[in-house]
């Protein structure tokens, strides 16, 4: 990697990313509430088409498989039902009550029936005002008291689990090394190439 | 007679694996009795080999787990990848008179299979401590005493660390040292300048990076609290037991939970063991003449509580009326975290089970002298780069932002200091009779809490930590801290306490009982002070120790 990819790479590590026009690209075509093509077990058929919409908006299909692809909605349906407590549940759709009215308020329609540049513009939003997890070191959060994280970042934490965590993206796109064997301490980045499955 | 032992070890884990090893080694017939159920070195780590995907919750627990474990999550360390090395808080009730976060692993090695293998010696600096401070009682020791059992238990337990000459942090018998990465040396570089008699190292730690005696060395999978199938950190089940089974002398019986020490008050001595069979509720006696007690620091002193004689109406061995009290752990979770703009083109592979080092540098003596609190801490942490999991918090979403995760973030790094809690006599535990387990057994009751001196402390080590972290150059260096209660450490120590008088402390220099020679604690709960150092290589050393004098004690028909 040259110097100039580097600078590059820096940029896009800072997070600062959403590329529109590969957004607008994926849902140009899509206006409408698509069917659900799977049956799901925690939420109804709405609920689940914004969840599946929601987790292909913040991972789309590009040349790579999106959240879709990779059945990530189904993901999130199984695990809100099997993880979360009851109080839990309650509160995730509370808040995805909460995310349809500023839709509607925002942009006059469901999530899933807004543009897709309605989507993104709606999205940026939320993200800048969603408060964040909190701070963790060896997986402890080290946040007194912590809260529930509110539904878009928990919405945008299980679709990152599910997706990095399966095993196409841990075979296929990131490197696969269950047994490194060693710990090399300084390798440049181009060696190594992407991040560890694990 | 039927029943019959030389020796009996309670307690399979970091301290009760030693005693078994050397007590079998020197010949004698020994009894492991443990409370939990047997976990067989390979063949019992399930998740050892699960990749993520393999798991069903991708790591979560369910409600019904959380509350199986409702005590033991509050460590942060409890996944759907090693929930069964961690108690069932259901079935081990306890009382928290303040919060107490006791966190047990009820199986054979205990918490050897998940501890943090972090092995630093301590010093006269910890040893004095008390006497030069004139609080509780002066250790019966000093590092004269155990120095030579360091090194003893380091050269089979495979300790790899880097030596450095600092006379607070004595030097052992270490295997070639981990790494530090590209951040962590400039932050290394930056400390030792900037701050004089400050030093960053890599951690200490009880991974093999050698083979040793047929265990692997370490592969760098980072999945060491599964389980290791090469062998390559310390455990009970891969190093020391496998020891004692192979001279032929140990009989291992877990599902046995130890309801008492038997004391025969006309022979003045402990004869035996009363156990309750954990799934047939049977009661049974074993016998033998020693008895090591390593049922971990709170699970010894329980048993003590619980061994009533006439002659030791209120617990074995508990003249000074001492036992229970004096409860410490190290208080922790503070630090600070921050980010590195820099060695963009620079990375690492392999995922090292261990992090770096900070040792104490406060109140060393008159130079680095503090007026606000009394002994030390130290920082553990590590620097490395971003993962996928950063996108969860980075502002982005989309294709690109998609396909950048795949490619490591920046560069932080992160210190958590670990500080040492004083010994307080009202730092306590004791039995509640009222509320009985499923065996019919009494609650352990635990009343202790962190102090000024500790909380003082704290302030240092908030503050300090991110000073440190800015002048190396990192950005938006934040500190947190969420302390928990006592016992989040899990290095919790104390309640039966080494000292010189058996009026004011309940085992000598040689961790037997005052007044019951034969009986031998050698666990945390022997510790006289606690100081900012992980305590287990300390109770190795201290077991292996104990088991040579209860030897030679033995030879001289003493006990």
């Amino acid at each position: 990697m040259n110097r100039r990819d580097a600078l590059k790479q820096t940029v896009l590590v800072m997070g600062y990313t959403v590329s529109v026009p590969t957004i607008l690209g994926i849902f140009a075509s899509c206006n409408s509430s698509p069917a659900l093509t799977w049956k799901p077990e925690f939420f109804s058929e709405d609920q689940a088409s914004l969840i599946s919409e929601l987790a292909e908006t913040i991972l789309p299909r590009t040349k790579t498989p999106g959240a879709k692809d990779l059945k990530i909605d189904q993901f999130i349906d199984q695990l809100l039902k099997q993880v979360l407590s009851p109080e839990d549940q309650n509160h995730f759709l509370r808040g995805m009550d909460a995310f349809e009215a500023q839709a509607k308020e925002v942009n006059g329609k469901s999530f899933i029936n807004s543009s897709a540049e309605q989507r993104v513009a709606l999205l940026t939003k939320i993200e800048k005002d969603t408060e964040k997890t909190p701070p963790s070191v060896w997986g402890i959060n080290m946040k007194k008291d912590a809260t529930p994280l509110p539904f878009y970042r928990q919405v945008k934490d299980l679709t990152l689990l599910g997706y990095f965590s399966s095993e196409h993206v841990g075979k296929k796109l990131l490197r696969y090394d269950p047994i490194p064997g060693a710990y090399s301490e300084d390798v440049p980045l181009s060696q190594v190439g992407n991040i560890s499955f694990e | 007679m039927a029943n019959t032992y030389d020796a009996i070890v309670i307690g399979s884990g970091i301290s009760g694996g030693w005693a078994a090893k050397e007590l079998c080694e020197k010949g004698l017939k020994t009894l492991v009795l443990e409370k939990g159920r047997m976990v067989k070195h390979i063949t019992d780590y399930p998740t050892a080999n699960t990749d993520p995907w393999e798991f069903p919750h991708r790591g979560k627990l369910t409600p019904e787990e959380m509350k199986k474990h409702h005590v033991q999550i509050r460590s942060g360390f409890v996944g759907e990848s090693n929930k069964h090395f961690y108690a069932n808080d259901e079935e081990n009730p306890y009382e928290e008179v303040k919060r107490f976060d006791w966190i047990r692993g009820n199986q054979v090695g205990g918490r050897s299979l998940i501890w943090g293998k972090q092995c630093y010696r301590w010093s006269d600096l910890d040893f004095e401590a008390n006497a030069k401070d004139g609080i509780a009682v002066d250790w019966p020791i000093r590092y004269r005493d155990i120095e030579d059992w360091y090194t003893y238990v380091e050269k089979f337990v495979g300790v790899s660390g880097q030596k450095m000459g600092l006379p607070h942090l004595p030097d052992g018998h270490y295997l070639p040292p981990m790494q530090l990465n590209t951040l962590e040396k400039h932050v290394k570089s930056r400390i030792e300048k900037d701050f004089p008699g400050r030093y960053l190292t890599i951690g200490r730690v009880a991974h093999l990076t050698e083979p040793l005696n047929g265990r692997g060395k370490c592969q760098f999978r980072n999945r060491c609290s599964r389980g290791c199938p090469f062998g390559a950190y310390f455990s009970s089940n891969a190093v020391t037991l496998p020891a004692a089974e192979k001279t032929g002398n140990l009989t291992m019986r877990p599902f046995s939970i130890v309801h008492s020490i038997i004391y025969d008050d006309a022979k003045e001595k402990a004869t035996g063991v009363r156990v309750i069979d954990s799934e047939t509720n049977e009661v049974a006696e074993f016998f033998a003449k020693i008895i090591f007690c390593n049922a971990s620091t709170l699970g010894s002193t329980f048993i003590l509580l619980n061994s009533v004689s006439k002659r030791f109406p209120n617990g074995l061995g508990n003249d000074s009326g001492e036992l229970g009290h004096n409860l410490m752990d190290h208080h922790y979770r503070i630090g600070a975290m921050g980010g590195y703009d820099g060695f963009d083109d620079r990375y690492y592979s392999g995922r090292r089970p261990n992090g770096i080092y900070i040792p104490r540098y406060k109140n060393l003596d008159d130079k680095t002298k503090t007026k606000d609190f009394i002994r030390g801490f130290g920082y553990q942490g590590s620097g490395g780069r971003g993962s996928w999991s950063r996108g969860v918090n980075d502002p982005g979403f989309g294709g690109d932002f998609k396909d950048s995760l795949t490619q490591p973030g920046g560069w932080g790094m992160f210190l958590v200091g670990f500080g040492e809690c004083l010994p307080y006599h009202e730092n306590k535990v004791k039995l509640n009779k009222n509320t009985k387990d499923k065996w019919g057994q009494p609650v352990l009751s635990i009343d202790c809490e962190f102090k000024e001196n500790e909380m003082a402390m704290r302030k240092h080590m908030a503050a300090d930590a991110k000073e440190m972290l800015e002048k190396s150059g990192l950005k938006n260096v934040t500190t947190f801290d969420n302390m928990g209660g006592p016992g989040v450490g899990v290095h919790e120590m104390g309640t039966a306490r080494m000292g010189r008088d058996p009026k004011t402390s309940v085992l000598n220099g040689h961790n037997q009982i005052h007044g019951v020679p034969n009986v031998f604690v050698t666990d945390g709960a022997c510790m006289t002070s606690s100081s900012c150092q992980n305590p287990s290589i300390t109770y190795m050393a201290l077991t292996a120790r104990a088991v040579d004098h209860a030897i030679t004690e033995m030879k001289k028909r003493n006990i």
